[in-house]
């Protein structure tokens, strides 16, 4: 037995030393501007980006009335200065494929009852399906808090952690390799071009849900109830030619999911008057046409529903 | 539960540490609920087929022993095979067949009433079906006695290393493992867990690597130049053999962390020389069932030329049956029977043209040149197995045969590739075609390393795992058979 740990010890202190020594070579090594490894997934290759500069201009300390958890549909949908119009402190930490699996880590570190007045999550189908695995990345690349960074990579449950921490050390004191133009500040970014052309729209009709993000969903229900912070689940507008019956299908499951007793959900997938090619960037994102259409109209329904002031500005 | 999954690398440890831990006489227990869980894990109703098929072979082999006269045991002995075959027929083989079936009536401008089962394929049916049948079998020969032990021969059906797909195991060489009073030997574990860390650098870092670009090839195989599916053959052999190779390494290495010793599934197989030869170092447990079970029987190599011919055609005909419930697989086993009765009869041939070339006096380039042929054969073998479909297959045959579009037309390979990973993906898919031998003798221990050299290999082997591993769960290739 006290050969097998020694062979054991010896054997991970050599690939300790081994590892570390080629990924430093990885990350140092430069081809032109690059390194050779700059990214440990196909998706979000570098650090910086809207990611990283949200959370370093998130201030926890302050008190915001608002913040928007998700995807791209959340920093992409929910604009600050629509909010400030109508008297709201928001800051969208929404993020890159972001899924409940990612946003409960973030609600963890960075939210309470004394710094966020109301969260929303938009939820819909993608996130909810989704296997997390993007949005580990972004985080684990781009997110201000280690312990976020540190619990996302160990929630993929597989090797592939090791590389994203080694990668995360190792270019910390990195300046951020780009900016990302889209962003506007308080954690949102902008697109203002709508769909190009009629789109080809891929309607399964089905939806399967991911049990890690219905779990995480559940969590993150659980984890506002105890942290006394008050959660909307809200979806942002969907194109007309979307999959309906696929949303059909995750509204049944998402009553289910919440429970009786559980948060409200306000769903504007559909029932709205917005164009398919006006205010959308492509088969599912609002553009900022599309943006400022929807949130006023989000806003009348927290406002009716004592979630927030009535605003000043109309 | 798979081999690359978090779940079993917890699993994996506890159950060891379990087993060590408990004194001899509960070890099968303990071994058989890690077995039946180790199942269960991926689907518990289908756990009712494992029992299915331990409670038949189990009966059909006591009653085998048993029985008075031939016509006793023939009874029990087809009890076992119609059970075991009809629980592969049902769930493997009814759509195919009832599919064809009703292509044959609608060509025939007639309905089919019957409907497909749509069943899932319970994982693993086509290994443990085959084990368990060998077992009845061999009692049926009187090779071996029944064991009385209900639950020893359980283990021997489920035993979760080899449970999914192999190697498929005899009971002469496991079930008497389960009796033997085990200790930790340091030197078994030390070298299973070596095994196994090699299972999983060829099944994660270059099977599930190269199944990418393999992927990308064979989605539209119209759209290649012939040289890209060339290319797409090739990895595909690679692919093939880490990820079963792979499965078998991770397998015998568990095993032999607990002091079981399972036989060894793959030699090597493309340094072969002859298709033949090939046959012998590749999926080494099931051609041995293969011949032992159907070719033997049938007269083997015994009779005349022409019954020769068709055993081996048979035999191959089954055995790409066995891989697939399609026509793909089966061409794929025929063309194979086909380079075998091919290579038999043009033998004189051969040897004349070797004496006259002055091959013969040239030996090493000569095997070179056999082991590149064989290659070639078995690389145009895998554009039957790999395809989707028939039309796929034509389609690749034709534009590999007529030099479709070539040369490499590495574009749409760089559209749907990054450079730099496409650049690892090739260098490991080539480097392990290359290597492969010299990694096998240093695994394997046939060639021994300094300690202090054996320790950077083996780390070596971990970085590669974790730098460039392909996670996310994907299954064993072999699952689907």
């Amino acid at each position: 037995m006290r050969r097998l740990i020694i062979n054991a010890v010896l054997l991970l202190g050599t690939f300790t030393v081994l590892y570390l020594a080629v990924f430093t070579l990885l990350v140092k090594v430069r081809r032109g501007d690059v390194p050779l490894v700059h990214h440990v997934s196909e998706t979000l290759p570098w650090k910086g980006g809207a990611t990283w500069r949200k959370f370093q201009e998130f201030d926890p300390a302050q008190r915001w009335d608002v913040v928007v958890v998700g995807s791209s549909h959340a920093y992409r949908g929910y604009d600050p200065a629509l909010f400030a119009a109508r008297g709201s402190r928001m800051f969208n930490l929404g993020t890159s494929a972001q899924a409940p699996s990612n946003s409960i880590d973030i609600i963890r570190a960075y939210l309470n009852a004394e710094n966020t007045g109301l969260l929303i999550l938009d939820v819909f189908e993608t996130p909810m399906r989704n296997d997390g695995v993007e949005g580990v990345t972004d985080l684990t690349r781009n997110v201000a808090s280690d312990a976020v960074a540190f619990r996302q990579a160990l929630s993929l449950r597989d090797p592939r952690a090791i590389n994203m921490l080694a990668l995360r050390w190792l270019t910390r004191n990195d300046p951020p390799t780009y900016l990302d133009d889209d962003y506007i500040g308080a954690g949102f970014s902008r697109r203002t071009d709508s769909v190009p052309a009629p789109i080809q729209y891929i309607n399964p009709g089905t939806f399967e849900p991911d049990p890690q993000q219905v779990r995480a969903l559940k969590g993150i229900i659980n984890l506002c109830r105890d942290r006394s912070i008050p959660l909307v689940l809200a979806c942002h507008p969907m194109p007309h030619q979307g999959d309906h019956l696929a949303h059909a299908r995750f509204l049944e499951l998402m009553d289910e999911w919440r429970g009786p007793e559980g948060p409200l959900f306000l769903d504007f997938a559909t029932g709205h008057d917005l164009h398919d090619m006006h205010h959308f960037y492509d088969h599912n994102h609002l553009n900022q046409a599309g943006v400022e259409r929807y949130v006023p109209v989000l806003l009348d329904s927290l406002e009716a529903l004592g979630l927030l002031p009535r605003g000043a500005a109309r | 539960m798979l081999f690359n999954s978090f779940e079993f690398a917890v699993f994996f440890p506890l159950v060891a540490a379990a087993y060590f831990l408990l004194p001899h006489r509960w070890r099968w227990l303990l071994l058989l609920l890690a077995s039946y869980g180790f199942y269960m894990a991926w689907r518990v109703e289908y756990a009712v087929l494992l029992l299915v098929s331990t409670l038949v072979d189990f009966t059909a082999a006591r009653g085998i022993a048993k029985a008075r006269d031939p016509k006793g045991r023939r009874h029990w002995l087809w009890l076992s095979i119609a059970v075991n075959l009809g629980l592969l027929g049902t769930f493997k083989y009814f759509d195919f067949i009832n599919g064809n079936l009703r292509a044959l009536a609608a060509w025939g401008g007639m309905d089919w009433p019957v409907a497909d089962l749509d069943m899932v394929l319970p994982m693993g049916i086509s290994f443990y079906t085959f084990q368990t049948m060998s077992y009845t079998i061999d009692v049926y020969r009187g090779h071996m006695e029944p064991t009385r032990h209900l639950g020893r021969f359980a283990l021997f059906v489920t035993f979760f290393p080899q449970l999914v797909a192999g190697p498929i195991e005899r009971a002469p060489n496991l079930l008497p493992q389960f009796l033997k009073r085990i200790g930790l030997d340091p030197t078994l574990v030390t070298s299973g867990l070596k095994l196994m860390l090699w299972g999983f650098v060829k099944k994660v870092v270059v099977a599930d690597r190269v199944s990418l670009v393999v992927d990308h090839i064979y989605a539209q195989p119209g759209e290649m130049d012939w040289t890209t599916l060339v290319l797409g053959g090739v990895l595909f052999g690679v692919q093939a053999y880490c990820d079963f190779s792979g499965y078998s390494d991770i397998a015998i290495g568990a095993a032999r962390v607990l002091g079981i010793r399972l036989m060894r599934n793959f030699r090597t197989p493309y340094l072969s020389a002859s298709i033949a030869e090939f046959w012998t170092r590749w999926h080494i447990s099931l051609n041995a069932w293969f011949r032992d079970y159907v070719y033997i029987p049938l007269g083997g190599n015994r009779v005349t030329a022409g019954r020769w011919y068709f055993n081996l055609l048979v035999v191959f005909f089954i055995s790409g049956l066995w891989h697939g419930a399609g026509w793909t697989y089966v061409l794929f086993g025929v063309l194979h029977g086909v380079y075998l009765v091919a290579a038999i009869h043009s033998r004189p041939f051969w040897v004349r043209f070797n004496a006259v070339s002055g091959l013969t006096h040239l030996p090493r380039f000569h095997h070179a040149l056999r082991v590149a042929a064989t290659f070639g054969l078995v690389t145009f073998s895998w554009f039957f197995f790999r395809a989707e479909d028939i039309g796929d297959t034509i389609t690749i045959v034709e534009r590999v045969s007529t030099f479709a579009h070539g040369p490499l037309d590495t574009a749409s390979l760089f559209t749907a590739f990054k450079p730099g990973i496409l650049a690892v993906t090739l260098v490991l898919g080539f480097g392990l075609l290359l290597f492969d031998h010299r990694i096998e003798e240093l695994v394997h221990g046939t060639r021994p390393l300094s300690k202090a050299m054996d320790l950077l290999f083996h780390a070596t082997l971990l970085v590669l795992l974790v730098l460039f591993g392909n996670y996310g769960e994907v299954a064993f290739m072999y699952f689907q058979f």
